[in-house]
């Protein structure tokens, strides 16, 4: 049994974020000589607030494991791995716990390895608060996980903001989608924001030193902006996959098109609103919205080519790269930014219009 | 080919291209030539022409946070049905049973009514019920035959697919079709 759900549930996930993985290893372990190592460690275990640090790591780990974990055994292919489970409560806690002991392995070893350092140095408390951290850490992640399984679609955050929701705000397409990325992609979606946020904080580190505004600002939102490429492409995939059915409803384009630009709206509200709080001081409100809007107009117009053109991931990524590229030029050197929104918005139509209801999809 | 009105069975053993037909029709794939129904075709007319098809899937698939009254409300604000319909069509296939729980713990059974259900909201002209009689319990088989008789008598059209013998002595067929190497052949 042990081999079994290693091979079918914890060897998934280590291949699945082999590169996560490696690039965690590299940081962790190859920048670092041994003795720095240890010296790192020091740091983390003279005070509980050191502490923080490795924890927030782990807990981003432990997320990673449990989304991994959750997705795993909701796909149909593994239902398999739950019916093992259900056979009886005592032998689902006890291969539960199996499973994420050699899940959450290279956090286990890490925390093993504070906790020699710490009695080392003779801080038996923090020795105690990190026994007491892991027990707590992974009774939490064994609940949770047993508790999903008897209750696989149950998520507690969505049915709060349904009671709070009109109903015929909760059956449209804008909350269908909006659900979607809450539901599935809450770990991507995090991940965007951290590095469109980065790039909105270098905005405001060397605004100040920049002469150029306008051109320098153009720039910096639109990769801001363009950090979220996911989200058209998840919406994309969505509406193709598992809302499949609305291609047989009479839905007009134009209602999907308005619909999808407010979905990307709500998920750029964040971005939108620092934007404006901090760059109005250094350009006019009109201008800051002209930006602003063709930010969005430009992950509308990557729906729009994926709707046209039918891209898979890396293909997406590939035009992505080089229009990136292109947008940085036509900055650069002053493009009119009229002509460059009238032009974004033209081709959104344009590409949008020709492509939806045709559905060349690959995912058909 | 041209079907007359009335309720059709396309036969044809797995992988001969039924559901692929169907979802063709139905406009959910793309596919060479056209497919008209009062004059509007699919590809010209892609908006107007969806309100006369509504399309039950073999299979159906559904975003497992959605409830069966999400994907109910959303269908009724784009095809459009009277609330009492509504209501009765949720009573016949027995959905009220399960109306606010989420999909993804629903059985292939559930979904499947579900999906009955939704093909039938918004009063269209043809129905295309993909291995309608899947998954289904005796009740809901029966319902479902007394269902179409009475949507037929109406003036509602339907295909019908299936790999093996459906209720032949309790729907009136007006044609039996068979595909067979890529090709649709009337066989009664």
């Amino acid at each position: 049994m042990k081999d079994f759900l290693l091979k079918i549930w914890v060897w998934p996930f280590y291949k699945t974020y082999s590169g996560f993985l490696f690039v965690s290893l590299l940081f962790g372990a190859g920048l670092l000589s041994g003795r720095e190592h240890i010296a790192m460690a020091n740091f983390f275990v003279n005070s509980p607030d050191n502490l923080i640090y490795p924890y927030i790591a782990f807990l981003v780990y432990e997320f990673i494991s449990i989304k991994f974990s959750l997705n795993w055994l909701g796909k149909p292919a593994n239902r398999l791995i739950q019916e093992l489970l259900f056979l009886s409560k005592k032998n689902r806690i006890s291969r539960i716990l199996l499973v994420i002991f050699y899940m959450q392995l290279p956090v286990s070893l890490y925390s093993f390895f504070l906790m020699i350092i710490a009695v080392k140095n003779g801080h038996f408390s923090i020795l105690v608060l990190i026994l007491s951290l892991w027990v707590i850490r992974n009774t939490f992640y064994v609940s949770y996980i047993n508790h999903r399984i008897i209750f696989p679609a149950e998520k507690k955050y969505i049915s709060y903001i349904k009671n709070i929701i009109p109903n015929w705000i909760n059956s449209s397409y804008i909350m269908f989608a909006v659900k979607h990325i809450l539901v599935n992609k809450v770990f991507i979606l995090s991940l965007t924001k951290l590095v469109s946020f980065l790039i909105l904080y270098i905005c405001i580190f060397l605004l100040p030193t920049i002469d150029i505004y306008n051109r320098f600002l153009s720039i910096g939102i639109s990769f801001a902006f363009i950090a979220n490429t996911f989200l058209p492409y998840e919406l994309f995939k969505y509406h193709h996959i598992q809302l499949s059915f609305i291609k047989n409803l009479p839905l007009s384009k134009y209602k999907i098109l308005v619909q999808t630009g407010i979905v990307l709206l709500i998920f750029l509200l964040p971005e939108t609103v620092f934007i404006f709080k901090n760059f109005i001081d250094y350009i006019s409100l009109f201008n800051l919205f002209i930006i602003i809007l063709s930010g969005i107009l430009i992950l509308l117009l990557m729906y729009s080519i994926l709707i046209y053109y039918n891209y898979n991931l890396q293909d997406f990524i590939t035009r992505i790269f080089w229009g990136s590229l292109l947008l940085v030029f036509l900055f650069l050197f002053d493009f009119p930014t009229y002509l460059f929104l009238s032009l974004v918005g033209f081709f959104t139509l344009l590409l949008f219009y020709k492509g939806y209801y045709k559905f060349e999809a690959i995912f058909n | 080919m041209i079907l007359q009105p009335g309720i059709h069975w396309i036969k044809g053993i797995n992988g001969s291209g039924k559901s692929t037909l169907l979802k063709s029709i139905a406009g959910i794939i793309p596919f060479k030539g056209d497919i008209t129904i009062d004059h509007l075709s699919v590809k010209t007319n892609p908006v107007p022409y969806r309100r006369l098809v509504s399309y039950s899937e073999a299979e159906p698939i559904y975003p497992d946070f959605l409830t069966a009254n999400d994907l109910i409300e959303f269908i009724t604000g784009a095809r459009g049905e009277e609330k009492e319909v509504k209501g009765q069509l949720i009573q016949y296939f027995g959905v009220n049973h399960f109306l606010f729980q989420p999909t993804g713990g629903y059985s292939a059974g559930m979904l499947k009514k579900l999906s009955l259900c939704t093909a039938f909201l918004g009063n269209p002209t043809w129905i295309l019920l993909d291995e309608p009689f899947a998954f289904l319990d005796s009740q809901a088989e029966t319902i479902l035959i007394e269902l179409i008789m009475t949507k037929s008598k109406s003036g509602t059209n339907f295909i019908l697919t299936s790999h093996h013998d459906i209720g032949h002595d309790l729907l009136s067929f007006n044609s039996i079709c068979s595909i067979d190497n890529e090709k649709m052949i009337r066989i009664q």
